[in-house]
């Protein structure tokens, strides 16, 4: 299970990446992988703004809905518009084209606290 | 993980598949991905273990009496060789199993769903033992000596010939039995819509039976299908699957089973209180297929202008149409088939469109 060592990650299996002015989110392999085939995305609205640990979108698969959760506290600035049409981009790609949202950060600590690779690694083989 | 497994669990695990817990059994849910498994059916073939189904052989002398007696469909209409769709009701009509019904000369076997196989037994021996029918009916509890595989879409024929199983002469709904003391029955049945067939054998052989079939290459593709796509298959069809849309709370009639029910076949148990409700359903099972963005679940609410009018019961993605599909209850006459209404997902209103199921033609006949 690929678990890049430059992201961060929540227990509830989300990866945040910092660029420039913001965080990149998006679900982990291991997640996209429990969900199986994706079929459905509903994103936030851009704008938005959200607590950390907030469900911001929505992701179904043939068999279930999950939550997504935000994994800092900000405001969105842009979403992934090509997953209303190809969600699947989530299975082939999680960390890549798969990619949810982007958060402009209201508290750059946050981050901080969120799991590194090793944590994660450790997390879902527990 | 708990529950009993099928003589097949090794196979599954060799091909990586994903299980879950199903009516008391460890069954595989999904190998490769239950849309390409989904499409593997209805564009070529699949192959199911569905060895969790109950089996239950009704034997005696007032064998078919017995069964004419506690299910609603008319037993002697199905000749030696046929299978039956037929339903086990209370006595107050509602709905205690679904089952198929394989008529021989002096005998029947029922197919049960594997959730209900304990409860349908139970209230099965209670019978036996009233009047007239006590000792003359011997009911045997054979699931577990015998394996089911389900090879389903357009190639089964071509599938069941390459593995050297002679299907020409089969009907649908028909069966025939194979092997030195018949020990083998392959039937055209199946829960896909597609033209398919089901093989029972002796739980000692089935692993071998699976790979002959897994095995096959070249112009016919057999593909392992779980339990996930067996559920969207089903979907598109709008068949019923017990507990999502009929359980001991639903009556025939308003499931859209009625034509299970042969009021004319003389007495059988819950008659009088479906005859009471027949024509009085105050609700129905219809189809939908979603419009707007989004799927609608079980247990999502179902409006028309606004007003609450029932409720999903089984829905989930159509892979062959990509779009959401379902069955739901709705109050009878608050809107019927074209019309428009809203389901509730996760708050907001999806508008879909009720429709007469099946979603994809059935190719059961072809």
């Amino acid at each position: 299970m690929k678990i890049p060592s430059d992201l961060r990650y929540c227990e509830t299996h989300e990866w945040a990446k910092t660029e420039a002015e913001h965080v990149m989110v998006g679900v982990t392999e291991f997640a996209q992988d429990e969900m199986g085939d994706i079929v459905f995305v509903e994103l936030p609205v851009v704008g938005s703004e959200y607590k950390k640990g907030e469900s911001m979108a929505v992701i179904e698969s043939v068999k279930a809905v999950s939550d997504i959760y935000a994994p800092i506290s900000g405001t969105v600035v842009e979403v992934n518009e090509s997953l209303n049409d190809q969600p699947e981009l989530i299975n082939e790609d999680c960390y890549g084209e798969g990619w949810m949202f982007k958060i402009a950060s209201s508290n750059a600590e946050e981050l901080e606290t969120l799991m590194n690779a090793a944590e994660y690694e450790a997390h879902t083989d527990a | 993980m708990a529950g009993k497994t099928t003589p097949l669990a090794a196979n599954h695990r060799a091909l990586g598949a994903r299980f879950t817990e199903f009516g008391g059994w460890q069954m595989p849910v999904q190998y490769t991905g239950v849309v390409a498994e989904h499409l593997a059916v209805r564009q070529a073939c699949g192959l199911f273990d569905v060895s969790h189904m109950g089996e239950v052989e009704v034997r005696g002398p007032k064998a078919l009496d017995f069964v004419q007696w506690v299910l609603t469909n008319d037993v002697i209409k199905a000749a030696p060789g046929r299978v039956q769709y037929n339903l086990l009701c209370t006595h107050e009509g509602g709905i205690i199993d679904d089952l198929l019904v394989y008529r021989h000369e002096d005998y029947v076997t029922l197919v049960l769903n594997a959730s209900n196989t304990e409860k349908d037994l139970k209230w099965l021996m209670a019978l036996a033992q009233e009047a007239p029918h006590s000792g003359q009916v011997e009911l045997l509890n054979i699931g577990t000596q015998r394996a089911i595989l389900a090879i389903q879409g357009p190639q089964a024929s071509a599938a069941m010939e390459a593995v050297g199983l002679d299907v020409s002469d089969l009907p649908y709904m028909g069966f025939k039995q194979l092997g030195k003391d018949g020990e083998i029955i392959i039937s055209r049945t199946g829960y896909t819509g597609e033209l398919g067939y089901e093989l029972y054998i002796p739980a000692s052989g089935a692993s071998d039976w699976w790979d002959k079939f897994a095995a096959l290459e070249g112009e016919i593709t057999v593909s392992p299908a779980g339990l996930a796509a067996r559920d969207t298959l089903r979907l598109e069809m709008g068949y019923t699957l017990y507990g999502n849309d009929i359980d001991e709370t639903t009556n025939p009639w308003e499931a859209g089973i009625g034509w299970a029910v042969k009021m004319n076949k003389g007495n059988f148990i819950g008659k009088d209180a479906l005859t009471e409700l027949k024509g009085k359903s105050r609700r129905s099972l219809v189809g939908f297929t979603v419009e707007g963005r989004g799927i609608a679940r079980s247990g999502y609410e179902i409006l028309v202008d606004g007003t609450p009018v029932g409720e999903v019961t089984s829905g989930s993605i159509s892979p062959s149409l990509n779009v959401g599909v379902g069955l739901a209850y709705i109050e009878t006459d608050s809107c019927s088939e074209g019309d428009l209404v809203d389901i509730l997902v996760r708050g907001k209103p999806v508008q879909a469109r009720i429709a007469t199921p099946p979603f994809v033609p059935s190719r059961v006949r072809d």
